[in-house]
C-alpha cells in the first residue's frame, strides 16, 4: 500500500465506522438522526400544507363573492331608478321593485360587514361597506320623502353608487393581490419543502447506494471468509501430497463406522502399506517417492469414487480404506483389486519405479469376537493381518483378519495387557551376562539383560521388547530395567567388594522423550551405584532420526558421569560418522564380525581397521559374540579390551550365587554349563 | 301462549305507538303545524319539467307541510327556522332527482343538485323564531340546512343557502 493510501485509510477507516455504528450507541444515534429527520420533515410538510390551505380559503371565503354579487346588486338599483318614472312620477311598481332592490343591498351589506367582522386581510373592506350603507340610508330617506317624484331618489343614487362601487371594486383589487400574495408565498414554501425533499432523496439514494455497496463488500467477504474457510478445511482434512483425506479425517469417519451400530451394514478396514518404500526414498531420492506416493494416492482416489469407498492416507507411506464386508471371497476380490490400482509402473526422476503395496484386511464383525470392535482396534487388527502377510508372503501380500490370525491377535492382546503389568507383578527379572578383560580373564563387568517370566516360561525379549516398542510400554521397561540393574550391580558389589560396572540398554525411543536424565540420576541415588559403573549403551541406529536430541541427551547422561557404549557397532550405515560427532565412551563390535574372526582374513583386517579407529579416538572395544577360545585370542590380538559371549558365562538371573570374581579361570570354565538353556540361541541379549 | 300474546301486544304497542313519533322527525327536521300569522309580501314561482308554473305566497308555501329546524347559519347564530321540505316541494312538482335552479330576487342563479344528501338537507324557511322574515332579514322564504352539512367538504355548499328566493325551476 502506498503512503497515500495509508494516509487515506487513516482519514477514513470504513472497517472502524462501520465498527462503531454497529455498537448500540451508534445504532441508537442513526436511529435518533433517522427520526429527527422525519419529524422535521413531517413538520415542514404540515406547515406548507396550512400555508396552501391558507390561500386557498381565501379564495373560498364569502367575501370575494358577497362584494362582487353587491356590484351587480347595485347596478340592478341604479336601473331601476334610472328606468323609473318615464312619466316623471314613481309609480307603485317601481317603488316595490326599487324597495325590493334596496332590500337586497341591505342584506348584502349586513353580510360584508359581518365578513369583515371575521378578518379583513386587506382593510379595505370598511370603506365599502361605508359607502353601502350610505347607499342605503341615502336611498331609504329619499323614498321616504320623495313619495313618488324621483329627483330626490335619483341625487341620492347617482353620488354615492359611483362611490361605492369604486370602493368596492378597490377591495376587490386588494383582495385579489393579497390572494395571490399568499398563494405566492405558499406555492415558495412548498417550492423550498421540494428542494430540501429533493436533498433528502439524494441522501437516501446516496445512503442506499452506500448501502448496496457494503451490502455487496459483505457479501464478498463473507464468501472470501467461507473460502477460506473451506481451503482450511480441506488442508486440515486432506493430506496435501495426494489430495485424499488425511489421517485427522479418516480417525473421524472411522470414528462414526467403528464399531459398527446394531442393524448397520457390514464392514471392514484395509490398511494399505507401500513395500520397499524407504528403499525407493533412499535410492531413488524422495522426489522420487513423492511421485509414487502421488500415483498411489490417485489410482487410489480412482478406486474409492469407482467403488465407494473411503480411502486416508494415514501414515508416510500407509493408507487405510473403509469397506463394505461382503465376506471373505468378496473381500479378498477387493483386496486385489486394491492391489492392483496400485501396482502400477509410476514415472518417477529419472527411472521407473514400479509401486507394490501389502495390504491387511480385518472384517469389524471379525474383529468383534474379540474385543470392541473401535477405530484403534480395527486399525491394529488390520495392521497385524497386513505384518502377517509380509511375514508369510513378502512384498504384494494380502491377507485377511481370519480365526488364525485372529487366535495370533488375541494372544499378542493377552500378553500387552500381561506386560503392562510386568513389572507391577514382578514378572521382569534383571539378569546379568559377564563382561571379561580378554588379557587377563578377569570379570570386567556385566550387561543386563531383561527377562519376562509369562506363564511359566521366559519369554523372548526380541518378542516383548518389540510388543512395549510398539504400544509405548517401552519408557516403563527401561526405567524398571535402570532401576533394577543400578540396584542389582549395588548390591552385587557390596557381596563381593568389588566395583565393577554394568551395562543396561537404553531403546532408540526413550531419546527422544523428556525425564531420561532424571530417571537415571534417581536409579543411581537409590542404588548407591557410582556413575561411572553405570554404562547406558545405545543402538547405533537409535539417534539416526534426530542427532541434535542424542547429543545433548548423551551429553547430560556424561555429565552425571555415566559412560555411553554404542551397541550392535558396524551394522549401522553411518558408523564412522557416529563415531566422530557422537559423545560415547564405548563401542561393542557386532557379534557378525566375531563370528568370521577365526576363518576370514577380511573380517579381521576390518575389525582391526575399527578397533584402530576407536582406540584412536580413545574408546574402549568390547568384542560381542565371543563364543570360543580362539575368538578371544584374535580379538585380543587385534586390540579389543573387552569380550563378552557363551565363551564367558551366560546370562543368569543377578540375585543367582555366582562364582568368585577373584577367580579368571571360572569364567572361562562357565563355556557349555548351559544356565539358562532358553536363552542359548538368544546371542545379542537386549533390553 | 299468554306469554306469546303478551309479546304481540307489547309489539304491537311499541310499532303503533312510534310510528307517530318517527313520522315526525326526519333527521334534523321536525314536523310542526303552525299557527297562522302575516308574511311579508313575496311570492315562490315553481315551475314544473312540463313548464307548468305554480305560484306560492309563504302562507300557500306553508299548506305544503311545515317542518322546524333549528341551527346556525354563517349569517345568524341559532335561530329556530321553520318552513317547507325542499324535497316535498320538488317532489310535489315532479321536480324530485332533476337538477334544479333557484332563483332570487336580484337574478342570482344557484344551481342545486339531484342528490338526496343536498336536496333532503334545505328547508325553505318562512319563518325564523316564530316569526315571519323580513326582507331585510334574508327573507321571506329563505333556504336554510344544518350546519353541520354545509361546508367546502360537506354536501350543502353555502351558495345553495339562498335566500330571498324568488323562483325554482329545472336546471339546463
Amino acid at each position: 500500500m502506498t503512503p497515500r493510501r495509508n494516509r487515506v485509510r487513516r482519514f477514513f477507516d470504513l472497517d472502524a465506522l462501520l465498527d462503531a455504528l454497529a455498537t448500540p450507541r451508534g445504532t441508537a444515534l442513526m436511529l435518533s438522526l433517522l427520526v429527527a429527520l422525519a419529524a422535521s420533515s413531517v413538520i415542514q410538510i404540515r406547515n406548507a400544507a396550512s400555508r396552501v390551505a391558507e390561500a386557498e380559503a381565501m379564495f373560498r371565503g364569502p367575501g370575494v363573492r358577497e362584494a362582487a354579487v353587491s356590484l351587480a346588486d347595485m347596478q340592478r338599483l341604479a336601473q331601476l331608478i334610472a328606468a323609473a318614472g318615464e312619466d316623471g312620477r314613481l309609480a307603485p311598481s317601481e317603488r316595490a321593485a326599487i324597495g325590493g332592490a334596496l332590500d337586497m343591498l341591505y342584506v348584502r351589506n349586513v353580510n360584508l360587514q359581518m365578513i369583515a367582522a371575521r378578518g379583513d386581510p386587506t382593510g379595505g373592506g370598511a370603506m365599502a361597506i361605508a359607502w353601502l350603507s350610505d347607499i342605503v340610508d341615502e336611498v331609504d330617506a329619499a323614498m321616504a320623502t320623495a313619495d313618488d317624484s324621483l329627483p330626490p331618489l335619483q341625487t341620492a343614487a347617482d353620488g354615492t353608487l359611483v362611490s361605492a362601487r369604486s370602493a368596492i371594486t378597490r377591495w376587490l383589487e386588494e383582495l385579489h393581490a393579497a390572494q395571490t400574495t399568499a398563494l405566492r408565498a405558499a406555492l415558495g414554501s412548498m417550492e423550498r419543502l421540494t428542494r430540501i425533499h429533493a436533498g433528502f432523496l439524494g441522501l437516501i439514494v446516496a445512503a442506499g447506494g452506500g448501502l448496496i455497496l457494503l451490502l455487496r463488500r459483505e457479501v464478498l467477504i463473507r464468501r472470501t471468509r467461507n473460502e477460506a474457510e473451506r481451503r482450511a478445511w480441506h488442508i486440515a482434512y486432506h493430506d496435501t501430497l495426494t489430495g485424499l483425506p488425511n489421517r485427522t479425517s479418516f480417525a473421524e469417519m472411522a470414528g462414526t463406522v467403528f464399531p459398527p451400530r446394531p442393524g448397520a451394514a457390514p464392514v471392514a478396514l484395509a490398511c494399505i502399506d507401500l513395500d520397499g518404500f524407504r528403499a525407493i526414498n533412499d535410492g531413488h531420492g524422495q522426489a522420487a517417492g513423492d511421485d509414487v506416493l502421488r500415483h498411489v494416492g490417485q489410482a487410489l482416489a480412482r478406486l474409492a469414487a469407482r467403488e465407494g469407498l473411503f480411502i486416508a492416507r494415514i501414515g508416510g507411506d500407509e493408507f487405510a480404506a473403509i469397506l463394505p464386508a461382503t465376506g471373505a471371497a468378496g473381500l479378498a476380490s477387493l483386496g486385489r483389486r486394491i492391489g492392483a490400482a496400485i501396482d502400477r509402473p509410476v514415472p518417477a526422476a529419472n527411472a521407473s519405479i514400479r509401486a507394490c503395496a501389502s495390504i491387511g484386511i480385518a472384517e469389524a464383525a471379525q474383529v468383534a469376537r474379540l474385543a470392541a470392535a473401535g477405530p484403534d482396534t480395527m486399525v491394529r487388527a488390520a495392521q497385524f493381518a497386513l505384518a502377517r502377510a509380509r511375514d508369510d508372503d513378502g512384498a504384494g501380500a494380502l491377507r485377511l483378519f481370519d480365526p488364525e490370525i485372529a487366535r495370533a491377535f488375541a494372544r499378542r492382546r493377552e500378553r500387552l495387557e500381561a506386560l503392562g503389568r510386568a513389572a507391577a507383578t514382578g514378572e521382569l527379572e534383571v539378569w546379568f551376562m559377564p563382561k571379561v578383560t580378554l588379557a587377563t580373564g578377569a570379570l570386567a563387568g556385566f550387561e543386563a539383560l531383561a527377562r519376562w517370566r509369562h506363564q511359566g516360561t521366559l519369554v523372548l525379549p526380541e518378542e516383548f521388547v518389540s510388543l512395549a516398542e510398539e504400544n509405548g510400554q517401552i519408557a516403563g521397561l527401561d526405567s524398571f530395567m535402570l532401576r533394577e540393574a543400578a540396584r542389582a550391580m549395588a548390591d552385587w558389589n557390596r557381596r563381593h567388594g568389588t566395583a565393577l560396572g554394568v551395562s543396561v540398554n537404553l531403546s532408540p525411543q526413550r531419546l527422544g522423550q523428556p525425564g531420561l536424565v532424571a530417571e537415571v540420576e534417581a536409579a543411581l541415588a537409590a542404588s548407591g551405584l557410582p556413575a561411572p559403573l553405570l554404562t547406558l549403551e545405545l543402538t547405533e541406529s537409535a539417534a539416526v532420526h534426530d542427532w541434535a536430541t542424542a547429543m545433548r541427551l548423551l551429553t547430560a547422561l556424561r555429565a552425571l558421569g555415566c559412560r555411553i557404549s554404542l551397541d550392535d557397532f558396524g551394522t549401522g550405515y553411518s558408523s564412522l560418522a557416529y563415531l566422530r560427532t557422537l559423545p560415547a565412551d564405548e563401542v561393542k563390535l557386532d557379534k557378525s564380525f566375531l563370528t568370521d574372526l577365526t576363518e576370514a582374513e577380511s573380517a579381521r583386517r576390518i575389525v582391526a581397521a575399527v578397533v584402530e579407529i576407536a582406540r584412536s579416538l580413545g574408546l574402549d572395544v568390547v568384542a560381542e559374540g565371543v563364543e570360543t577360545a580362539a575368538q578371544a585370542r584374535i580379538a585380543a590380538t587385534l586390540g579389543c579390551a573387552i569380550g563378552q559371549g557363551f565363551r564367558f558365562g551366560r546370562p543368569r538371573p543377578a540375585a543367582d550365587p555366582w562364582p568368585d570374581p577373584a577367580d579368571g579361570s571360572s569364567w572361562r570354565a562357565e563355556q557349555g554349563a548351559a544356565a539358562d538353556p532358553t536363552t542359548a540361541t538368544l546371542g545379542r541379549a537386549s533390553a | 301462549m299468554c306469554s306469546f300474546r303478551a309479546a304481540a301486544l307489547i309489539a304491537a304497542a311499541v310499532i303503533f305507538g312510534a310510528w307517530p313519533a318517527l313520522a315526525q322527525e326526519e333527521g334534523p327536521f321536525r314536523r310542526v303545524d303552525l299557527p297562522p300569522i302575516e308574511h311579508a309580501e313575496a311570492t315562490l314561482r315553481v315551475v314544473a319539467p312540463d313548464g307548468t308554473a305554480t305560484v306560492y305566497t309563504p302562507e300557500q308555501l306553508e299548506e305544503v307541510g311545515t317542518w322546524a329546524l333549528t341551527t346556525a347559519t354563517p349569517w345568524e347564530d341559532e335561530v329556530r327556522f321553520e318552513g317547507v321540505l325542499l324535497a316535498d316541494l320538488l317532489a310535489r312538482h315532479g321536480l324530485a332527482g332533476v337538477g334544479v335552479e333557484v332563483i332570487a330576487e336580484n337574478d342570482y342563479v344557484t344551481r342545486i343538485p339531484p342528490d338526496p344528501q343536498v336536496t333532503g338537507a334545505l328547508l325553505v324557511a318562512t319563518r325564523a323564531d316564530g316569526h315571519s322574515i323580513g326582507r331585510r332579514e334574508r327573507g321571506p322564504i329563505y333556504f336554510v340546512a344544518p350546519a353541520d352539512r354545509v361546508g367546502p367538504d360537506r354536501p350543502v355548499q353555502l351558495n345553495h343557502l339562498v335566500w330571498m328566493a324568488a323562483e325554482i325551476r329545472p336546471g339546463p
